[in-house]
């Protein structure tokens, strides 16, 4: 009778507690996926912007120790700033090439062009609704040489300790715009995009 | 005596009765007792997520296609009546405001 008792007395105990208990699996249903989704989204963003300007970079100095090397007759400083900005360029163009190869999740897309303080937000309200990522109404490719119109090329002078540096606008003005090199994120996964560009006050080295 | 009950048994059948009755009180009360509380619990973490969604969007400056204005992913739906207090009473969700 004792045993009995004692097994009664476990057993409701532990029905109770798994009658307690059964409900909760319901707390899965909510989790914080959306927010991880964004945060990949900027991640990505930000993966995208660091390759423009390392591209930019590396090319520039590449383009610029190339024509160094010539002959000391054959040099003037416009054929250079020229050589400099041809070298960015094809830079960009591989930059461009390789577009997919920020995962299965993630289209990007490097552009130049000018926009507005409002371009951000409403190309990536576009581009959610369009389902693909795009250049900014207005704007170029990255591979098209209009693009060489957004590198702003100092040149270094060793009298001033300058060195060679590039900044990523356009000394054109078109209206409230403002010229920029960036690029389009869309994710057709997450339904997410975003626009990022290089800051026109950066100096790329 | 064959065929009679005794005393000892039927008490005994009683007590086995008595027990089954409270244990099945037992587990629908603890079953109602779990259903109140994940339903807050889950709330509570709605509203965590929901936060932490809003921040990943605002912090990123991404632009959110669901925004809490306007009826998109940020609107809490209280499971129980309106005012129930989410985050410790720090916090009060009315049905369909944005916390």
């Amino acid at each position: 009778m004792r045993g009995y008792l004692s097994f009664l007395l476990v057993l409701a105990i532990l029905v109770g507690i798994f009658a307690f208990l059964a409900p909760f699996p319901a707390l899965h249903a909510s989790s914080d996926s959306r927010a991880i989704e964004a945060e990949r989204t900027n991640a990505v963003s930000m993966n995208a912007k660091e390759a423009l300007a390392e591209s930019t970079s590396y090319w520039l100095r590449a383009s610029a120790t190339a024509y160094d090397l010539l002959p000391e007759p054959e040099k003037n400083p416009i054929e250079r700033k020229l050589a400099i900005k041809a070298g960015i360029l094809g830079g960009w163009a591989l930059l461009a090439a390789g577009e997919d190869q920020f995962g299965p999740d993630f289209e990007v897309k490097f552009w130049c062009g000018h926009i507005t303080s409002r371009t951000k937000p409403e190309h990536s309200k576009t581009m959610i609704a369009q389902g693909n990522a795009s250049v900014c109404p207005g704007c170029y490719e990255i591979w098209n040489p209009i693009c060489t119109e957004y590198i702003i090329v100092e040149q270094k002078d060793p009298a001033k300790d300058l060195d060679d540096n590039v900044h990523l606008t356009s000394s054109t003005h078109l209206g409230a715009g403002f010229g920029v090199v960036g690029a389009s994120i869309y994710s057709p996964r997450y339904k997410t995009a975003n626009l990022v560009y290089i800051p026109i006050t950066e100096e790329i080295k | 005596m064959k065929g009679q009950i005794t005393l000892e048994e039927l008490l005994s059948f009683g007590v086995y009765l008595f027990l089954l009755s409270l244990l099945i009180a037992a587990v629908f009360t603890a079953k109602d007792t779990g259903v109140v509380w994940s339903s807050k619990v889950e709330l509570r973490q709605e509203a965590n997520s929901l936060a932490r969604t809003h921040d990943a969007f605002y912090n990123s400056n991404l632009y959110n296609p669901e925004p809490w204005e306007g009826g998109g992913a940020g609107y809490v739906e209280t499971k129980e009546d309106t005012g129930v207090p989410v985050l410790e009473g720090s916090v009060e969700v009315a049905n369909g405001e944005a916390i």
